[in-house]
């Protein structure tokens, strides 16, 4: 027969759902033993150690709600002082101690007492919970109803945890705040950055806006002369007296059109200067390739320049802003013209748009000698500029940089030999 | 009938210029861009050139330039700029080569007559 000390190691080995387990199957058999013996003895000392030395407090109270057993660690739980429970009495000795202890709150101990007996009266055979006593201990007590209507209750302290599920929930807290706060400022702060780069575009815009203003010019003096000669031409013939209805219809009609022609031109110029709409959609290149030179085409003819396109018949959508993506194709075209007017030789900028491998490419390619090597490398820094003092703001290579990396694309500078070409690359919509 | 070549690339502008020259009962030739142009003068003797000063191709500025060093004899034909330039530069540019004279675009009709009987001294 294992003494004292083997049944407390090999109980102290096992889990508590095991021992409670094994406490049940104790209680069975001495329930259902008949002639109590040696066995009875040797199996209720076995009980008896394993209750005594389990970590948890454990109370039996049988039908009539009397004690049959209650270990030393049931009572250290609750702090009852010794002596206070005692076996054949009723349980609710506790409840009074407790509720004149202020365990309960406010209340009437009889009516918790027989609030309990009630629930031990009823189907549900296992409750489970937590209640915090005097002191600030809180127990986690599990009451199970046996067949015989007996009730056994194993009680834990769970202080520790719940302290430091308490001391998690605070960290969770204050973490959840701490990265509240964090996206809150960070959010601000793109804002404000978002705010700051739409102004530096604006600006920038503006400042393109007006080094084009002599290029509109010119773009409107076209239909302003057809206009003016068609007008000539019929006064001149009703002045003679000889105009037919028919000549009168196609000069007016020819008015109509360049009027219409100029008021596009003015349009899209109103157009450039607006502020941009927050939302990206669908661009077709060849549309911003064709608007931006319908604001210079006419600048850079005059002033003798080729502009070669090589535009191809289908091409894909990429996702911006067209007026940004027209301001960075007029930027780049201002860039070019500049440098060819300052350049002797060849005057040509060649536009090609070319896709691949879900990428658009444009390229605006100048004759225009150059960037030389030792600045090359800053050409898209903001405020840098080579021009002669008035003539650029410096900023916009590095607004067209800024809008193009919005885009999710690159922007990038090579010297050819003749000329900069200058290659955007984007990702197709 | 006084004979005028009118040089202007677009094409529009070109017809209302030769219909109000029509109109006036002078004879016109056209040509588009500079190169055509040197071939009607070299050929047709006109007695004004009217010419855009900026066209693809051969531009008209090249053009007077090119009859000023190559054809001595033809600095007798008034040679009338049409430009949309009013910068002083290339106001220079322009009379440094010794064009008759300019009509600035957008062009007033009764000027461009007006220019034209002077210097041909037509009726």
């Amino acid at each position: 027969m294992a003494n004292s000390q083997e049944l407390r190691k090999r109980f102290l080995r096992k889990t508590k759902s095991q021992l409670v387990d094994e406490i049940k199957s104790l209680l069975d058999r001495i329930t259902e033993c008949q002639n109590p013996g040696e066995e009875l003895e040797r199996t209720e000392a076995q009980f008896r150690i394993a209750l005594e030395y389990m970590p948890s407090g454990i109370r039996l109270i049988d039908k009539d709600r009397n004690y049959v057993f209650f270990n030393s660690q049931y009572c250290e739980l609750y702090d009852f002082p010794e002596g206070l429970l005692k076996v054949g009495e009723s349980f609710r000795v506790e409840n009074l101690y407790q509720a004149q202890r202020g365990d309960f709150g406010p209340g009437d101990p009889e009516d918790l007492t027989a609030k309990w007996l009630a629930e031990w009266s009823g189907p549900k055979v296992t409750t489970n919970w937590e209640r915090t006593i005097i002191g600030g201990k809180t127990l986690q007590v599990v009451t199970s109803l046996t067949p015989d209507g007996s009730i056994v209750n194993i009680v834990n302290d769970i202080t520790e945890r719940k302290r430091t599920e308490e001391a998690l929930r605070q960290a969770r807290n204050n973490l959840e705040k701490r990265v509240e706060e964090r996206t809150r400022e960070l959010t601000k702060e793109i804002a404000e950055r978002k705010s700051a780069q739409a102004q530096i575009i604006q600006a920038s815009k503006l400042s393109t806006l007006g080094e084009m203003a002599t290029s509109v010019a010119h773009e409107l003096n076209q239909p302003l002369n057809v206009i003016r000669l068609a007008a000539g031409n019929v006064l001149r013939k009703i002045s003679k007296g000889n105009i037919e209805p028919e000549y009168l219809s196609g000069k007016l009609n020819r008015i109509e059109m360049q009027t219409e022609r100029a008021a596009a031109i003015i349009d899209h110029m109103r157009m450039f200067g607006r502020k941009a709409d927050e939302t990206a959609a669908k661009i077709d290149p060849r549309t911003v390739i064709s608007n931006a030179l319908g604001l210079m085409g006419e600048q850079l003819r005059l002033l003798q320049i080729e502009v070669v396109t090589e535009i191809p018949e289908k091409c894909s959508s990429i996702m911006g802003h067209i007026i940004q993506m027209e301001q960075v194709i007029i930027n780049l075209l201002t860039n070019a013209r500049d440098a060819i007017e300052n350049h002797h030789g060849e005057k040509k900028i060649t536009v090609r748009i070319v896709g691949e491998n879900g990428n658009v490419q444009i390229t605006v390619e100048d004759t225009g000698g150059g960037i030389p090597e030792n600045v090359i490398e800053r050409v898209f820094e903001p405020f840098y500029t080579t021009k002669e003092l008035g003539k650029g703001t410096g900023l916009g290579l590095s607004v067209s940089y800024g809008i193009i990396r919005d885009m999710n694309g690159s922007i990038e500078v090579e010297n050819t030999g003749a000329g900069a070409k200058f290659t955007i690359t984007l990702p197709t919509s | 009938m006084t004979k005028i070549l009118c040089i202007e690339d677009d094409e529009i502008q070109r017809q209302e210029i030769v219909d109000a020259l029509v109109t006036e009962g002078f004879e016109v030739l056209e040509a588009n861009d500079g190169s055509s142009g040197l071939e009607l003068i070299l050929g047709e003797r006109p007695e004004l050139i009217l010419c855009d000063r900026v066209m693809a191709g051969k531009s008209g500025y090249a053009l007077l330039e090119e009859l000023r060093e190559n054809y001595p004899d033809t600095r007798d034909i008034p040679f009338l700029f049409l430009t949309a330039l009013d910068h002083r530069k290339d106001k220079h540019a322009i009379v440094d080569l010794h064009p008759t004279a300019y009509i600035t675009k957008p062009v007033d009709i009764a000027s461009l007559i007006d220019t034209i009987r002077e210097l041909t001294e037509a009726d």
